[in-house]
């Protein structure tokens, strides 16, 4: 049979030839210490130590990852107590609503009210939007001074941005414009921005119209 | 103490017709090297008591049935299905060899014979010998069957040279059924002279380069008259020494034959040097030997040509397996076994080696597992975070963290006007007024109002009637000087400048009124957006 040939020439090479010189104890011993070499590093060590280096970089990355969302988690519970801060319906409405019931307890009176949308980029946090809200009260200092102090003291917070007080004369009353930050929703304050664009579209046109009417008068 | 540690250990026997020497060679700190020698008598015992007794190796009686079982069905697996199955432990028990492992055996020179023969080839394993020896009219009686032969190759000249050794077969044949019953197998069979030769050469190097060499080696029955090219015997004559008084006669004749054989035969180059070794160099043999190979003879005292020499020969063979040399029993003993000359020692090293370096690499294989494992689990909590890599986190996170600030500055980064306020109302002089009041906490501002003020300041204007003098009226400066020793103002505006003084006619009088600035330590800017704001602290450990 030709495989038993086979056979038979490869175990006559072997005996013959390996066997003859691995008879040698310092080949035979470069040998086996070369097959116990590359049997255990090569065909254990090499994986293992290819795994260790897999292991390690998921590792750090799954440290990374960690450190990122421990990181976030207090992250959102900070933003969380500060969101407690603020008021759930903060639109321009309910702000109005506020200050003038707030006024009214002071014994103040509300002049003048004008809302702005903040510009600064700084306005943008998160899903809500700063808007500033400038409004004059006339009365006593000591009013004013109560009212500042119950608006700086609610649960609500509201952010003082300017306090202008001024007299025309001794004599005539103290008038002061306070500007306060407000935060409202993104969509509110779109509103609120078209709302004034509009009007001062229409601010704009006013005089046009009456110089025309004048024209046609004439 | 550098004969303490030894690498490899061999061991020379040689059997002589009624006695026998051991010798034990090793690899020491200091080199190859010779460690002990033993001289036996076989009239007191017999060889396999002597073999027993000095390699203290069980005799054959005492291998136990089920160890010989193991053996017998390790080494004839067909023959022994019926017989019962040895037990693992014995089987392995059985693969481990008898000490000694490498094991050479001399032949002694009477029972050898060496010669060399031309051939019109180099010499290999393959060639046909049996018809070189037939052709050859001076060795055609090797080819009978009770003769044993071995031979191997060199090259004098052009031409090449088998070296042939023999010896009877049932000589070899006794010898190795004798280590055979002890489980012993010899490494080779070599004849004795070319053994006590190795022996010499280890003490007394050969003469390396062109040109052969004389050893005369006396012993005190024999001498040996070898014909040598460097470290191989190319012909050896043994001289009895009896009688003494026809020594040196016997000697010079030796010598003549050798040196007709090597000129005619070999064709070799003639001889460069003439060695005489021995404990005691007769002087006239000297001269004599020089007169005859007209080259100068040199005389060392050296070992005697006896049993020890070739023991010492075989046992220095041993440790080279591979050396160039002849092996009697080649053609009659079992292959050796590798698994017998297996480094043992070496190898349980290096595994324990691997072993131990494989274990640490496979303990911290699974400690990074095990970290991993239960990181992965901890991080699995954050239902939100699942499939999110680092960087996709870190965007988040980014973004968080400019939220966090800018809504920390809206609530939290502000000041608390209404105590100012009562602070400034509080510290103003009884004959002043106050005037116009600017309190500025900018946010959400493009640009700061003013680059001196900042975006947090106070402006305060306070007006006091004019002394009659027309001088500065001190309530300005009493009035400052509180201001900026107020806790309130220390905290929120250290800094209280004069801004600026004028005069004017008011409630009919004439009043100065002073302008008070009021900002904090640092002047801060209204600045764009925080791009890259970093961690929280917490975070950060």
């Amino acid at each position: 049979m030709p495989s038993a040939t086979l056979k038979e020439n490869l175990m006559k090479a072997w005996e013959g030839k390996v066997v003859v010189r691995l008879q040698d104890p310092d080949t035979l011993r470069i040998t086996v210490l070369g097959v116990i070499g590359i049997l255990g590093l090569g065909m254990i060590g090499l994986p293992l130590y290819s795994s260790i280096g897999t292991l390690q970089d998921q590792l750090s990355r799954e440290k990374e990852r960690a450190t990122l969302i421990k990181e976030q988690t207090l992250l959102t519970t900070r933003m969380k107590q500060y969101k407690k801060r603020l008021p759930e319906n903060g639109t321009l409405n309910w702000w109005t609503g506020y200050l003038m019931d707030a006024s009214r307890d002071s014994g103040l009176k509300i002049a003048e009210f004008k809302p702005y949308v903040a510009q600064s980029a700084r306005a943008n946090i998160g899903a809500r939007r700063g808007m500033l809200l400038r409004f004059e009260v006339v009365g006593p200092f000591s009013k004013v001074l109560r009212f500042i102090g119950w608006l700086e003291n609610q649960p609500t917070i509201v952010h003082m941005a300017s306090i202008l007080m001024a007299k025309e004369s001794l004599t005539s009353p103290l008038r002061t414009t306070i500007t306060i930050g407000v935060l409202t929703d993104r969509a509110e304050a779109k509103k609120v921005m078209a709302k004034l664009q509009k009007e001062a579209v229409i601010k704009k046109r006013e005089p046009e119209k009456e110089e025309s009417l004048n024209a046609s008068d004439h | 103490m550098a004969a303490a540690f030894t690498f490899k250990e061999g061991w020379g026997i040689y059997v002589g017709d009624k006695e026998v020497y051991f010798a034990r060679a090793a690899y020491t700190l200091k080199g190859k090297g010779i460690l002990e020698t033993i001289h036996r008598t076989l009239a007191d015992k017999p060889l396999a008591a002597q073999l027993a007794e000095t390699l203290h190796i069980p005799t054959p009686e005492e291998l136990t049935v089920q160890e010989a079982a193991a053996l017998d069905a390790s080494e004839h697996p067909e023959a022994n299905k019926s017989l019962p199955k040895p037990s693992l432990a014995a089987r392995l028990k059985a693969l481990i060899p008898r000490f000694p492992l490498l094991l050479d055996v001399g032949v002694p020179d009477n029972r050898v014979f060496f010669s060399m023969l031309p051939t019109p080839s180099p010499v290999t394993r393959k060639t046909d010998l049996q018809a070189l020896i037939s052709e050859n009219p001076r060795t055609a009686f090797l080819s009978m069957d009770h003769l044993i032969t071995d031979w191997t190759g060199t090259q004098i000249g052009e031409q090449h040279f088998a070296i042939v050794g023999a010896a009877r077969r049932t000589h070899i044949r006794g010898l190795l059924q004798t280590f055979d019953s002890f489980r012993l197998q010899p490494l080779r069979m070599e004849p004795g002279p070319w053994a006590a030769l190795r022996a010499l050469w280890q003490t007394f190097p050969p003469l390396l380069g062109p040109g052969n060499e004389f050893w005369i080696v006396i012993g005190e029955k024999k001498i040996l008259v070898a014909l040598c090219q460097g470290s191989l015997p190319l012909g050896w004559q043994v001289v009895e020494r009896d009688p003494e008084s026809a020594v040196q006669r016997k000697l010079e004749s030796i010598l003549r034959q050798l040196m007709t054989y090597s000129r005619w035969t070999l064709k070799a180059p003639e001889a460069a040097r003439v060695t005489l070794c021995g404990p005691a160099v007769p002087e006239q043999w000297a001269k004599g030997v020089s007169d005859i190979v007209q080259v100068p003879a040199r005389s060392i005292a050296g070992p005697a040509y006896d049993g020890e020499l070739v023991a010492r020969g075989l046992a220095l063979g041993s440790l080279s397996p591979d050396a160039s040399a002849l092996n009697l029993a080649r053609f009659v003993q079992k292959p050796l076994s590798l698994m017998a000359l297996l480094p043992r020692f070496e190898s349980l090293v290096a595994a324990l080696v691997i072993g131990f370096v494989l274990i640490v690499m496979g303990d911290r294989s699974s400690t990074l597992s095990r970290h991993l494992h239960s990181l992965k689990r901890e991080n699995a909590q954050a239902a939100w975070a699942i499939g999110k890599n680092p960087m996709e986190l870190d965007a988040i996170n980014r973004k968080l963290r400019v939220e966090a600030i800018l809504l920390e500055e809206y609530l939290v980064d502000r000041t608390a006007w209404a105590p100012i306020f009562e602070e400034l109302s509080r510290l103003l002089p009884e004959k002043s007024l106050m005037g116009n009041l600017e309190a500025e906490d900018q946010i959400w501002l493009k640009n700061s109002a003013s680059k001196d003020l900042g975006e947090r300041y106070l402006l305060v204007r306070m007006g006091t009637p004019l002394p009659p003098n027309g001088e500065v009226p001190g309530e300005i400066d009493s009035y400052l000087a509180a201001l900026r020793l107020s806790p309130l103002f220390m905290k929120n505006f250290p800094r209280v400048q004069l801004a600026s003084i004028n005069w004017r006619k008011d409630f009919g009088a004439e009043m100065a009124y002073a302008m008070a600035m009021c900002v904090p330590a640092q002047i801060k800017q209204t600045g764009e957006l925080p791009s890259s704001a970093p961690p929280p602290k917490e975070a950060a450990k």
